[in-house]
């Protein structure tokens, strides 16, 4: 109790900082408090050095023409912005097929974490550039600047709906995840500990105090713990082919699918094949 | 997650999903602006860009949605929209059981199998097409293809009705199955699969229940056991096997 008003001052400045996303995890929370105190790093210099020039310098060549040393240090920046842009594009594609994996996938996945903090750098940056371009209102600029604010609220759409599907599924079943603490990240974890309290003080409240019986006092019986169904039927996308055993245990039968093939099945009789990667969950 | 926010919800959610999805695909424009510089996008394609106007260039239809608002470019109207290609499409799914073949790619060009094939992506980008309000007539796809689209989509949603009345009753028979669905597309996922995979769960939660019912009621009364293999086929109304059946049921509508 005495950490309440310390509690509820963190909760202000959080929802300060970003009111729409209230219900986004802690990461996200702490990556924006980040991108405030980091706005005038060198890091971000640096970025922006590399994207704003090409807008601006296009402006200044539209009503100058071409300089010879404009043109040297203008390929210079290209091949900067080639690079970066093919990165970009590379965490981008994976984000979106991680994101498709966890919505279609019964159970918690393992969480890239690198590739969360990447993509989410990214957008900060990319946020930052368009914060700067918003100062200069010209055609193309306004333009240019609406369409980079598109494709960062694209990747920030996956990115939560992705942490949010996470936290549902963290929710759905707190008891049966403290054994998964190794998919999680760390915000993730300390979550599940905020609320596994809460769930574990509920149910002492409510219930498990008024039990007579010692033996029925705990939360850790392993039948009584809540686990996601994963006989649940899923559609799935064959990528390489793959075998699907649909036999009972005493007689196997086994079927042959080729890539491409879109199939109806129970999450666990693919679920091996979707470790190995020969399979994909479609949404 | 369709128990939680409902079935409506989940299919309107998936639906958003879908052409979310669908918006990241090529398309060809041509710009009527020039711009000698890659812009750095993380989603769609590795780059856009350079724009020079008339010369045809390949962005995410999203970005070509935008500037087309401006007037900024004519989007050109992909080729499987062709009337001839659709007309084609409908013959073949108003006369095959099968529905047409769909593939990844978002510009199909015609292969092999009597040229019907449709994007994975075909009805959010039809939908797309045919509502962009171009400034240039020609950019817009025929009025005959929109109709076109809305048959097809009829037909193929109907046909895969039937395939999934099929494949529920095939459960009963062997609930390991792993039925392939060729041809699906994306839209037809997002609109059927809440439904599919919600039926398909509550008929095995029902079937396991009541074969572990009916073997408990075994257990206890060895000697009616006649009887009660019958019940477990159709149980007789009133029965203690049925009783627990209807308690499940009542579960599983919470």
């Amino acid at each position: 109790m005495a950490d309440l008003s310390n509690l509820l001052d963190e909760v202000d400045d959080a929802l300060g900082e970003e009111e729409d996303e209230v219900e986004v995890p802690n990461t996200q929370i702490a990556s924006y408090e980040d991108n405030e105190d980091s706005d005038d790093n060198d890091d971000n210099a640096d970025r922006e050095h590399v994207e704003l020039p090409a807008a601006l310098e296009e402006f200044e060549q539209q009503q100058q023409g071409y300089g010879s040393e404009q043109e040297k240090h203008d390929e210079a920046d290209q091949d900067l912005v080639e690079l970066e842009t093919n990165e970009n594009h590379h965490y981008y594609v994976k984000l979106k097929r991680l994101w498709q994996q966890e919505l279609a996938c019964p159970e918690l996945l393992p969480l890239d974490e690198e590739l969360v903090e990447a993509i989410s750098d990214q957008i900060e940056r990319q946020q930052a550039v368009i914060d700067d371009m918003g100062e200069e209102p010209g055609d193309i600029e306004a333009l240019l600047g609406s369409v980079l604010k598109v494709d960062c609220d694209r990747a920030q759409f996956m990115l939560s709906d992705l942490l949010r599907m996470r936290l549902w599924k963290i929710q759905e079943h707190p008891l049966h995840m403290r054994d998964l603490v190794d998919r999680m990240s760390e915000s993730e974890f300390e979550f599940l500990k905020g609320y596994g309290q809460l769930f574990e003080g509920y149910m002492r409240r409510t219930v498990l105090d008024h039990v007579a019986k010692d033996a029925l006092k705990n939360l850790d019986e392993p039948e009584m713990i809540d686990k996601p169904d994963l006989e649940q039927f899923v559609f799935v996308r064959v990528k390489e082919t793959s075998e699907i055993d649909i036999g009972t245990e005493d007689e196997p039968s086994i079927q042959q699918h080729d890539p491409g093939t879109t199939l109806i099945t129970r999450y666990n009789l693919v679920r091996e094949l979707f470790g190995q990667g020969k399979v994909e969950l479609i949404l | 997650m369709s128990s939680r926010l409902g079935k409506q919800n989940a299919i309107e959610l998936s639906s958003f999903r879908s052409a979310f999805l669908a918006d990241d695909s090529l398309v060809t424009i041509i710009p009527d602006f020039d711009y000698s510089h890659d812009i750095p996008l993380m989603s769609g394609s590795a780059k856009v860009g350079p724009f020079r106007a008339g010369i045809p260039t390949e962005v995410p239809l999203w970005f070509a949605l935008m500037l087309q608002q401006r007037s900024l470019c004519s989007l050109k109207v992909l080729d499987w929209l062709a009337t001839e290609n659709l007309t084609n499409v409908k013959q073949h799914e108003t006369t095959q059981t099968t529905l047409a073949p769909t593939t990844s790619t978002t510009n199909t060009t015609t292969n092999d199998n009597d040229g019907a094939t449709l994007p994975f992506y075909y009805a959010e980008l039809g939908q797309r097409f045919v509502s962009a309000k171009s400034h240039s007539q020609a950019a817009q796809a025929p009025k005959a293809s929109r109709l076109l689209l809305q048959d097809i989509a009829q037909v193929r949603l109907d046909k895969l009705r039937q395939q999934f009345q099929q494949l529920t009753r095939q459960q009963m028979a062997n609930p390991n199955i792993c039925v392939a669905v060729p041809g699906i597309a994306s839209a037809e996922l997002a609109t059927l699969k809440p439904l599919i995979t919600q039926a398909l769960n509550d008929q095995r939660f029902l079937a396991t229940s009541a074969a572990s019912d009916a073997a408990a009621i075994k257990k206890k009364q060895p000697v009616e056991d006649s009887i009660e293999s019958q019940s477990q086929e159709e149980p007789v109304p009133g029965s203690n096997n049925n009783n627990t059946l209807r308690s499940r049921i009542r579960r599983l509508r919470r």
